[in-house]
C-alpha cells in the first residue's frame, strides 16, 4: 500500500473519531455515514462482475 | 439483464425503485426490529471497530483476500426465464434491493447491521434500518436505469477502474465510521 493511503487511511481513522467526539454520543454520528454507505454500497454493486 | 428491464419513462423507473425500495424497506425493518429488541449495542460498537479496522485497510489497498463475508448467490434463471418483465423487475427488485441474498463484493455491506444494532432504541433502530434499505436499493435500481442509458461494451478496463475507486471509497468509509464507534464508545457505555 503507497504511503498516500496510508497517510488517507490514518486521515479517515481521525477524522471519524473527530466526528465522534464533536458528536458526543449521537447515534446520528454512526446513523449518517451507515447511509452513505448503505447507497454507495448499492449504486457500486453495478460495477461488480 | 439490465437491457430487458422496463426502464425509459418516468412511471417505468418509479415502478423499478417501488420494486426494488419496498421489499428492501420491509426486510430492512424486519432486520430493525430483531436486532433492536436484543441487548446488542456495545457488541456491535465493538463489532463495528474490529470490522472497520480488519476490512478496512484491505479495501484500501485493494486485497482480494481475505474476502468479505458473503455469498456467491445469485437469481437462478429459471426464476426469470418466460416471464414477464414486469414480474422479473419485481423477483429482481426483491432479491437485489435489500442486499442481503446476492453477493455483496464490498466489505462495507456487513457492517450496515451492525450499525443498526449499535443504535440501542427501537424507534431509532427501525428507523436507521429503514433508511438504510431505501438507500441501498434506490442506490441499486438508480445505477441499473444508468448502466441502462450508458452501456458500453468497450469500456470494461473503465469499469475495472471505476471498481477499484468504489472499493477504495468503501475502505476509508469503514475507518471512519470505526473512528466514529471508537468515540460512541467512549460516550455512551
Amino acid at each position: 500500500m503507497s504511503v498516500a493511503k496510508v497517510a488517507l487511511a490514518i486521515g479517515a481513522v481521525a477524522a471519524g473519531l473527530g466526528v465522534g467526539w464533536a458528536a458526543e454520543g449521537r447515534i446520528a454520528a454512526v446513523a449518517v455515514p451507515a447511509v452513505v454507505i448503505a447507497a454507495a454500497n448499492g449504486y457500486s454493486k453495478a460495477y461488480s462482475p | 439483464m439490465a437491457a430487458a428491464l422496463p426502464v425509459g419513462r418516468l412511471s417505468r423507473c418509479v415502478w423499478l425503485l417501488a420494486a426494488y425500495i419496498v421489499p428492501a424497506v420491509t426486510a430492512w425493518i424486519l432486520l430493525g426490529l430483531l436486532v433492536s429488541v436484543l441487548p446488542l449495542r456495545a457488541a456491535a460498537l465493538t463489532l463495528i471497530v474490529v470490522y472497520g479496522l480488519f476490512y478496512g485497510p484491505l479495501e484500501v489497498a485493494g486485497r482480494a483476500r481475505p474476502a468479505p463475508p458473503g455469498s456467491r448467490w445469485q437469481v437462478p434463471s429459471g426464476w426469470v426465464l418466460s416471464v414477464s418483465r414486469w414480474r422479473k423487475t419485481v423477483i429482481w427488485g426483491s432479491m437485489l434491493g435489500p442486499g442481503f441474498a446476492t453477493r455483496n463484493p464490498y466489505a462495507g455491506f456487513w457492517l450496515l447491521p451492525l450499525a443498526v444494532a449499535a443504535v440501542g432504541d427501537l424507534r431509532s433502530g427501525v428507523l436507521l434500518a429503514a433508511a438504510i434499505g431505501v438507500a441501498h436499493a434506490a442506490g441499486r435500481a438508480l445505477a441499473l436505469m444508468r448502466s441502462v442509458r450508458m452501456v458500453n461494451e468497450t469500456d470494461y478496463l473503465q469499469s475495472v477502474l471505476t471498481r477499484m475507486y468504489w472499493r477504495a471509497f468503501d475502505g476509508y468509509a469503514l475507518l471512519a465510521v470505526a473512528g466514529v464507534s471508537v468515540m460512541e464508545w467512549v460516550y455512551r457505555l
